[in-house]
């Protein structure tokens, strides 16, 4: 017997609530925007709508299935959100907030922007998978996190990381960025 | 360079090249990383762009995120007990009817908790004695605290503790004895109620 449009809606948004509690406690340490998220759960909402039209079956959905379900959306909105940039309808725009520990002055800010600049051209320079796991590690992800995006084992990404980081430093020097660099 | 004035000139430089940045990888590119789908080598580009360009960072983000929650639903949620004792009977399993597996294929069989997910590294192999008496394993992120389960092989619980700490000290009195093999699990306890478990791995117990 199908269920009412209001238990099945229920049962839709509890499902949809936990999911996105769960993306978003994972994926807001690394940037991740309630705004993305919540477009991609509208995408996956309409998708469970249709697929589950008042059904029991929807309470027991399989991880797996609500995973491809997930990732299709995901997909689609990133697809889409791709689309409007490219022609030129930019969405929100992006007013990040970047709060300075201290006030550089003028001479130091214009310092602190070359040498950011630097930094980020030197380590296009390292070997792609040193590069990867620095540039990981440069944007905060743990060295758990990093060994199981890439599928290596955490010695592998400790190697890497401490090689790769090694190298950096040793480019920065060969451009008189050393350790006693002023920033 | 300290390592902080490294991270934040990082992201600064990152910032300012994503105003002119061109050659976003292709959405499902991005997913390959996440699902570790493809030749390493093109992976490895896709991550490095993802990493100096705060939309596709977003993007690999948000199915990276997705790819985790899906591997925590997978877990057992009917109680520690439970899924220890199935982890351990299929390492059992492993053990008795694959005896040509070498001790560190029981861990690669990546299946015998859920396939291809050790969401708790064990650290520790080999014997554990009085020079060594600790079983240790990786931290994981989000655990409130964990779970240590030690079983002999014919699946006798020796030993049981919670512990807030990555490292666990295996009592002289269960050493005492004649070498023996055992099997050690980690549960951890995650903040939000979920649980996330370790492979079971063969030691070897000497005084």
């Amino acid at each position: 017997m199908p269920r009412s449009p209001d238990a099945m809606s229920g049962t839709l948004e509890s499902l949809l609530h936990r999911y996105r509690e769960s993306v978003l406690r994972i994926g807001r340490r690394h940037g991740l925007s309630d705004l993305l998220l919540d477009e991609a759960l509208q995408e996956l909402r309409i998708r469970l709508w249709r697929a589950f039209p008042g059904s029991d079956q929807l309470a027991a959905v399989s991880p797996g299935y609500l995973y491809r379900a997930a990732v299709t959306a995901a997909l689609m909105v990133i697809r889409r959100r791709r689309a409007k940039r490219e022609s030129g309808i930019e969405m929100t725009p992006q007013f990040e907030e970047t709060t300075p520990a201290r006030e550089p002055s003028p001479d130091q800010a214009f310092d602190e922007s070359e040498l950011a600049e630097r930094l980020a051209r030197t380590v296009d320079e390292l070997p792609a998978a040193r590069q990867a796991v620095v540039r990981l590690h440069l944007q905060g992800y743990h060295r758990d996190e990093i060994a199981g995006l890439l599928g290596w084992s955490e010695a592998k990404t400790r190697n890497l990381l401490y090689r790769g980081l090694e190298d950096l430093r040793a480019l920065l020097v060969r451009q008189g960025i050393g350790p006693g660099a002023s920033v | 360079m300290k390592e902080e004035d490294l991270v934040r000139l990082y992201q600064r430089g990152v910032a300012r090249r994503d105003a002119t940045r061109s050659g976003c990888v292709p959405p499902e590119a991005l997913l390959d990383v996440v699902e570790r789908r493809g030749p390493e080598a093109t992976r490895l580009q896709s991550a490095n762009h993802a990493m100096a360009c705060a939309d596709c960072r977003e993007e690999l983000e948000l199915l990276r995120a997705t790819r985790i929650v899906r591997d925590r639903a997978r877990l057992p949620r009917f109680g520690f007990a439970l899924a220890a004792s199935l982890i351990l009977a299929a390492g059992l399993s492993l053990y008795t009817f694959g005896r040509q597996r070498t001790i560190g294929g029981i861990d690669d069989a990546g299946g015998v908790t859920r396939s291809g997910s050790d969401d708790v590294q064990l650290v520790t192999e080999g014997p554990v004695s009085g020079q060594a008496p600790n079983l240790v394993w990786r931290s994981t992120t989000g655990a409130a605290s964990y779970v240590v389960e030690l079983r002999r092989e014919d699946g006798t619980l020796l030993t049981r503790g919670t512990t807030t700490d990555t490292v666990f000290a295996v009592a002289d009195s269960l050493r005492a004895g004649p070498d023996s093999n055992a099997y050690w699990a980690v549960t951890a306890r995650l903040s939000d109620g979920t649980s996330l478990a370790s492979t079971a791995r063969r030691i070897r117990l000497t005084p």
